[in-house]
């Protein structure tokens, strides 16, 4: 006999599995790295990992604004009180994660995470 | 991200829950209104979507037993639900129907990859077989009718009738809401109303169920909910009645295991379809398929929203059940009844203006004819199925 404390123990048991499954979904969907070619209005709202070198850049005090080449170019926006890696230069090789918007008919990233 | 989801896959919970409760409210509609905000363009929608849609699914039988206010997919469950209520045993048969959602939904899980294989082998010939099952279908529903068969076709055509002119013409803004809520909302309410005694008090006693039938109904759940995920307009009910037709003898408590799966597993499979066939089955995959571009990699996204929610749904369906339970009795069967009828006809007008107040009048007249000359209410299904076989003969 099924009892009402077995369905809420079963219960309890397939929402701990779909909570793992959860945490590896994250895991590897967290980012892939892709081209500047490749990224078009289809990818819009997913996250990317892109790298290349920083071709311009425009720093104010609550937003960075660089492009990123890799052949080819993109707007990368990173937006926050403090944006991180002030030190990042014009001509550096960086890797960016964020999600792909459009903004004014432009493909641009906004940037969660920089780095070297 | 992993607890960012997490929070969105429990807000749909809750959502799904406040949806499932009130009467006439499908996670359909929330689904497409979610689409305009934000983060529809994100996987934040498709955890928030699926865990609603799948804890909709659960919760939805609580005013279908209690209140006599089902939807279209869970409307036969109010009679051998509320033939319960009237023993005193809704609980009972809400419970029954949590134990169909949850083991349905875990061997639909299981069994995903040979149903994604098997619709992707089928999908070439599925437009020309289609029609032809459906007519099928609609023959088999009135050759069932043991003395009736002359009054289910009236009830057939009539249904049909509306479906073409409500449908095809385009003139009614969310047409399905006043043909379904007249057909297996409203006409029920009415029948309550009329007749049905106040329901015994409810007993709230640890229910104990019988594996054999919590098993079998939802195996039998999982094959006609795989049915109703693959052909456009067949519902819940039709699938129930065909196997009913072609299994044999199923005893009261296995069929509303049955009925508690097919809802949650023809969610799940219509996931699948989405993923196969690019088709959508029901208004949640549609409004996932409209959110964002589906890659293979959200397929586990939607298996551990839904796996989340199953869980969420049962232990929520419990708690919320026993609540209603309690309190049936303290407030006037009947004036429960007419608080629903106004708020659906209240609903009605907002979401379809005076035209829909119409054409809910009118089915509501085909679904109470239904009812008084004992015929099964599955063949005003034919609302839906007649415009289809329509469309897919090219008429």
């Amino acid at each position: 006999m099924l009892g009402e404390q077995w369905l809420e123990r079963l219960a309890f048991f397939v929402s701990v599995i779909g909570i793992v499954f959860l945490f590896y979904y994250s895991y590897s969907a967290e980012c892939s790295f892709v081209r500047v070619k490749d990224i078009g209005r289809e990818m819009l709202g997913e996250r990317v990992c892109v790298r290349g070198t920083i071709a311009w850049m425009h720093c104010g005090e609550k937003i960075l604004l660089f492009g990123l080449n890799d052949g080819n170019s993109i707007k990368v926006v990173e937006f926050g009180d403090k944006p991180a890696n002030k030190e990042i230069e014009t001509g550096k090789i960086v890797s960016v994660k964020g999600t792909v918007k459009e903004y004014l008919g432009e493909i641009e990233i906004i940037a969660e995470k920089i780095w070297q | 991200m992993a607890i960012e989801l997490l929070f969105f896959v429990l807000a749909g919970c809750l959502i799904g829950s406040i949806t499932g409760i009130i009467p006439g409210i499908h996670a359909n509609t929330l689904a497409a209104l979610f689409l305009l905000l934000p983060f529809a363009e994100s996987e934040k929608a498709i955890a928030l979507i699926v865990s609603m849609g799948i804890t909709h699914s659960f919760v939805d039988f609580i005013p279908s037993i209690a209140l006599g206010a089902p939807d279209s997919e869970s409307f036969l469950a109010v009679l051998p639900g509320h033939r319960y209520l009237l023993r005193g045993k809704g609980y009972r048969a809400l419970m029954l129907s949590i134990g169909g959602g949850l083991f349905g939904g875990i061997i639909a899980l299981l069994s995903s990859f040979f149903f994604f294989s098997f619709v992707s082998k089928i999908e070439s010939m599925l437009p020309s077989i289609i029609p032809f099952a459906l007519i099928g279908v609609l023959f088999l529903m009135v050759l069932s009718e043991k003395n009736h068969k002359l009054k289910a076709t009236i009830v057939i055509i009539l249904s049909g009738l509306l479906g073409v002119i409500v449908l095809r013409e385009n003139a009614l803004k969310n047409p399905l809401a006043p043909m379904v809520m007249g057909f297996f909302a409203v006409s029920a309410l009415l029948k309550s109303l009329k007749e049905s005694p106040a329901p015994k008090r409810q007993s709230l006693e640890a229910e104990k169920l019988k594996k054999k039938n919590v098993l079998q109904g939802s195996l039998l759940g999982v094959i006609a909910g795989s049915t109703v995920s693959i052909m456009p307009s067949l519902g819940p009910a039709q699938a129930a009645f065909l196997v009913k037709k072609f299994i044999g003898r199923i005893n009261t408590e296995q069929y509303l295991v049955l009925l508690g799966a097919i809802n949650t597993v023809n969610l799940i499979f219509s996931f699948f379809v989405l993923f196969a066939l690019g088709k959508t089955r029901t208004g949640i995959a549609a409004a996932l398929k409209e959110a964002i571009a589906l890659k293979e990699t959200h397929m586990l996204l939607i298996v551990a929203s839904t796996l989340i929610a199953m869980g969420f749904s049962v232990i929520a369906t419990i708690m919320i059940g026993k609540w209603f339970f309690k309190r049936i009795n303290s407030i006037p069967y009947s004036m429960l009844n007419e608080s629903v009828l106004f708020f659906l006809l209240v609903l009605v007008f907002v979401l379809s203006g005076l035209t829909g107040v119409i054409v809910m009048t009118t089915s509501t007249a085909i679904g109470y004819y239904c009812i008084s000359a004992k015929v099964k209410r599955t063949n005003c299904m034919a609302f839906l199925m007649i415009p289809t076989i329509l469309i897919y003969l090219g008429i």
